[in-house]
């Protein structure tokens, strides 16, 4: 989600329109059936079951088009869940049929969306809306826009398996990530949990992951002194994210530092061998959209290895400078950064993410830190 | 050192900086199938920093001439479209060399160009020799490549070859080939590359048996009755095969390979780990088991080969096997077989395994189907409506997936019963995805990981189960008869014959 558009839309007979039928509820299972009926020529399927919820009316019109592009490579059943507040509690329901034609033009492959309004709701309304209809002995993928309010309670959360949010849309990262860690710690807890704005950062993290196949380069990974990181200005908190990165990966262990400067101080190894690795992040203005880091330089005692995307966002610029030898090669395509392909790659990579968690507790403590 | 940047090492081993040198660099298979596999996995990000392309071959041909023939086909065949901004970036990696194979001189011509080009570059000294050549060639590249010293690991590198199909064209032809590639790589960095084995419903069948805890209980004597292996394509000899393939014939070209390889990952036991020796060690085991054929007569009753006759295949006229564009008269070769094979073993005391491999059938589909016994002969099984047993397909290509048939009963009051199929499909379920065959296969050379490679000793124990076929084909006084089929069949009587003894018959796809 861009975190400048927050905006609460309104919801007109226009702007549901893209969530196909209107149904009453008890007979949305009925409606699914007649769906797929009518045609004999397509395939229905479910991997798994997709929980996207938001509590801005903008999303009937933003996350239709990518739940349809999201089930072109993953099947599955989507619950569009849009909860509104004021009024008395209600629930309109609409149903449709999302198809794509498989390999050589054959038959179409359907699954099916069922969104939710659901206006002055309590969670107890949001939870049953959907427990009601997920497919069964299916895993829950639950892509939660915005903040975590009150309906993200225990016993929603005890049923997904993999909770995906996006914190540069948190009014208060700090805040979110308490919350975040808190429900991780729920009993009947099991989720993976993904952060778009951490999935972001996927295309520059396998840049330095490249960069450093390189031998003479790996070498040198225990003389970093210094990274400075470089990202467009309303990805803040993708820049934080970049630099805990660093340091989860490089073992660090946090100093002292202070948010405002966004600038840190690590400590590598320990007792007589320890050593300072300072980072800096900086912000340069750019568009939101697209790559949300515009440079990263990485110094060593020697040398040093600075990446930066190409002009149009294609490609990632790799340049090493070290004694004897430099170089840049231009080889690592940039995948788009939109929340459909972001969600695709989620989807597509499932897994443990187990650079996450270690990741988020150093970016916590940045967000901690002050100025001493 | 590990690369703390990186994640992946669990699930899979990473592709490492080389060099790669393809010889036969002007061929089909090189424009094709390896700079369209080496280009896609450039666009998935997956290409290691520093990867380099040296083709070499006899025609002579700038660098610049060489990116050039290689884009033009790549705009046709990437699986993943193709950009141009990447390609101008890809395509930088890539040289071409120029010389016979029979040259030692330019051997070293091309080992001082590639110490230049690390020299230039940045070092990664190793090197990833691929033979994409014709196999004749194949001693003489493996000679040079040793006696110019470009074999030899340089300090801090590796050096390894990929070998391309055929493997000889016999048991002693596959030693020999074997001993002079050992000659001068080791066993450990020799890459035979069976594309079948990159193929991900190929990979699925080890996943299937062994993540999964309801079929391995089932997987033995006891529960299946027989399993067929069935390879139809609709093609012939166009496009001047027929030349290399009345040479070689169906069992040669793709049962002692491709057809064998996909018997022994559904024959194989558990392997101990998912090493590359662990699961090959287990493969071997299984072309040890094979029953060879020892006499004509056996071959008679266990093999039927064929040609196909004038027909007509996907509504065009096309002609018979003999009458083919550089096919003898008087062939004696097949592009039609059927065998029986028996696996000697606890688990498949019993077993047959029907394998079938035809050209000119009536559409391209490869698939393993596993037939299970049929139910007890009571209750529902002893009504006029009695059901058929439960068979688990297995999809190779195209569609590929899993099904499951199995016995329903029809609504309404009577009990009558209906076979019902689950089905899998690997683009219905994951889209339309799946990397090709050789970019698996080549990340795999380029990380060293053996595992989808086969072994020396795996190949040479199929030449073993398939020299018995062809000297009873091919050597003996009285040999087994060819047997005939109209092109756009499904193959002649005789296969059905094959295991209607058995009281059996071939799937019907």
């Amino acid at each position: 989600m861009n975190p400048s558009s927050s905006a609460q839309a309104t919801l007109t007979p226009e702007s549901t329109a893209v969530l196909g039928k209107e149904v009453k509820l008890p007979a949305i299972d009925r409606e699914l059936r007649v769906l797929f009926a009518e045609d004999s020529g397509i395939s229905r399927a479910s991997l798994l079951n997709l929980v996207v919820y938001s509590e801005d009316a903008a999303s009937v019109e933003r996350d239709t088009p990518i739940i349809q592009e999201l089930t072109r490579e993953t099947a599955c059943r989507a619950l569009l869940i849009i909860s509104l507040p004021g009024g008395e509690p209600s629930v309109r329901a609409w149903v449709q049929a999302h198809c794509n034609l498989t390999t050589g033009g054959g038959k179409a492959v359907c699954t099916e969306q069922v969104s939710f309004v659901i206006r002055g709701a309590t969670p107890a309304y949001v939870r049953s809306s959907i427990f009601a209809h997920l497919d069964s002995d299916l895993p829950v993928v639950f892509w939660w826009h915005g903040d975590l309010s009150s309906a993200f309670e225990e016993s929603l959360v005890s049923r997904i398996d993999r909770l995906i949010v996006d914190s540069s849309s948190w009014p208060d990262p700090r805040d979110g990530f308490r919350k975040l860690f808190a429900a991780i710690e729920w009993e009947g807890s099991q989720f993976v949990a993904h952060d778009l704005a951490f999935t972001r950062l996927g295309p520059v993290c396998s840049a330095v992951a490249v960069a450093f196949d390189d031998s003479q380069v790996l070498e040198r990974t225990g003389r970093i002194e210094k990274i400075r990181i470089v990202c467009a200005t309303p990805r803040r908190i993708e820049g934080l994210f970049l630099a805990s990165w660093f340091a989860c990966r490089l073992g660090l262990t946090f100093v002292s530092g202070d948010l405002e400067d966004s600038h840190f101080e690590f400590q590598n190894g320990e007792g007589k061998k320890a050593a300072s690795v300072e980072i800096d992040v900086a912000y340069r203005d750019k568009e939101s959209i697209g790559q949300p880091i515009l440079e990263v330089v990485i110094e060593t005692d020697d040398g040093k290895v600075t990446l930066n995307p190409s002009p149009d966002d294609a490609f990632f610029r790799t340049c090493v400078d070290l004694p004897h030898r430099k170089e840049c090669q231009e080889l690592l395509p940039i995948r788009k950064c939109d929340d459909g392909s972001l969600m695709a790659a989620v989807l597509g990579r499932a897994g443990q993410n187990r650079q996450f968690p270690g990741t988020v507790a150093i970016l916590r403590e940045l967000l901690d830190s002050e100025a001493e | 050192m590990d690369n703390p940047f990186r994640d992946e090492p669990l699930t899979r081993s990473l592709p490492q900086p080389c060099t790669v040198i393809i010889f036969g660099a002007t061929g089909d298979l090189t424009h094709r199938k390896l700079i369209p596999a080496f280009y896609n996995v450039a666009a998935d990000g997956d290409l290691p920093s520093g990867l380099r392309i040296v083709g070499f071959a006899r025609r002579p041909k700038s660098d610049e001439e060489f990116r050039s023939d290689l884009e033009a086909i790549n705009r046709k065949v990437s699986r993943q479209g193709h950009n141009d901004a990447l390609w101008e970036t890809f395509s930088q990696s890539i040289y071409y060399h120029q010389s016979e194979f029979q040259d030692l001189e330019g051997y070293q011509a091309l080992a001082e160009r590639l110490d230049k080009l690390d020299e230039e570059r940045g070092g990664h000294p190793n090197r990833l020799f691929y033979l994409a050549s014709a196999p004749e060639f194949f001693d003489d590249i493996m000679l040079h490549l040793k006696e110019s010293g470009l074999c030899d690991a340089k300090p801090g590198g590796w050096s390894r070859v990929v070998v391309e199909k055929p493997f000889g064209v016999d048991l002693p032809t596959a030693q020999h080939l074997n001993n002079v590639v050992n000659s001068t790589f080791a066993e450990k960095e020799t890459y035979r590359i069976d594309h079948y084995l990159g193929k991900e419903t190929a990979q699925n069948i080890m996943v299937l048996r062994f993540a999964n805890a309801i079929f391995e209980p089932l997987w033995n004597s006891r529960y299946i009755d027989h399993i067929q292996i069935t390879c139809a394509e609709n093609l012939g000899m166009e496009g001047g095969r027929g030349g290399y393939y009345d040479k070689s014939g169906a069992l040669r070209d793709m049962v002692q390979n491709h057809l064998l390889q996909l018997l022994s990952l559904v024959a194989m036991e558990p392997p101990v780990d998912l090493s590359a020796d662990g699961v090959r060690d287990e493969k071997v085991k299984v072309f040890k088991s094979l029953r060879h054929m020892e006499t004509p007569e056996e071959v008679a009753q266990n093999v039927v080969r064929a040609q196909y006759t004038p027909g007509v295949v996907d509504g065009e006229k096309v002609v018979g096997y003999r009458q083919e564009d550089r096919v003898n008269l008087e062939s004696q070769t097949e592009p039609f077989v059927a065998v029986k094979a028996m696996v000697d073993s606890w688990r498949w005391q019993g077993v047959p395994f029907y394998i079938r491999m035809g050209k000119r059938l009536p559409k391209k589909a490869t698939e393993i189907s596993i037939h299970f016994r049929r139910a007890p002969e009571v209750l529902f099984n002893t009504l006029p409506s009695r059901g058929r047993s439960n068979v688990m397909v297995i999809r190779i290509q195209p569609n590929e997936g899993i099904a499951l048939r199995m016995m329903s009963k029809l609504p309404g009051p009577s009990i009558r019963m209906e076979g019902v199929k689950m089905d899998f499909q690997y683009s219905t379920s994951f889209g339309n995805k799946s990397p090709e065959a050789y970019e698996r296969l080549l990340l795999d050379a380029m990380a060293g990981d053996a595992t989808l490679f086969a072994r020396r000793d795996e190949v040479e124990e199929a030449w073993k189960f398939i020299d018995c076929i062809e000297h009873a084909w091919h050597k003996s006084s009285d040999p087994p008869p060819m047997a005939e089929y109209p092109a756009g069949s499904w193959g002649p009587k005789e296969a059905d014959d094959l295991l209607a003894r058995d009281g059996r018959y071939w799937r019907r796809l």
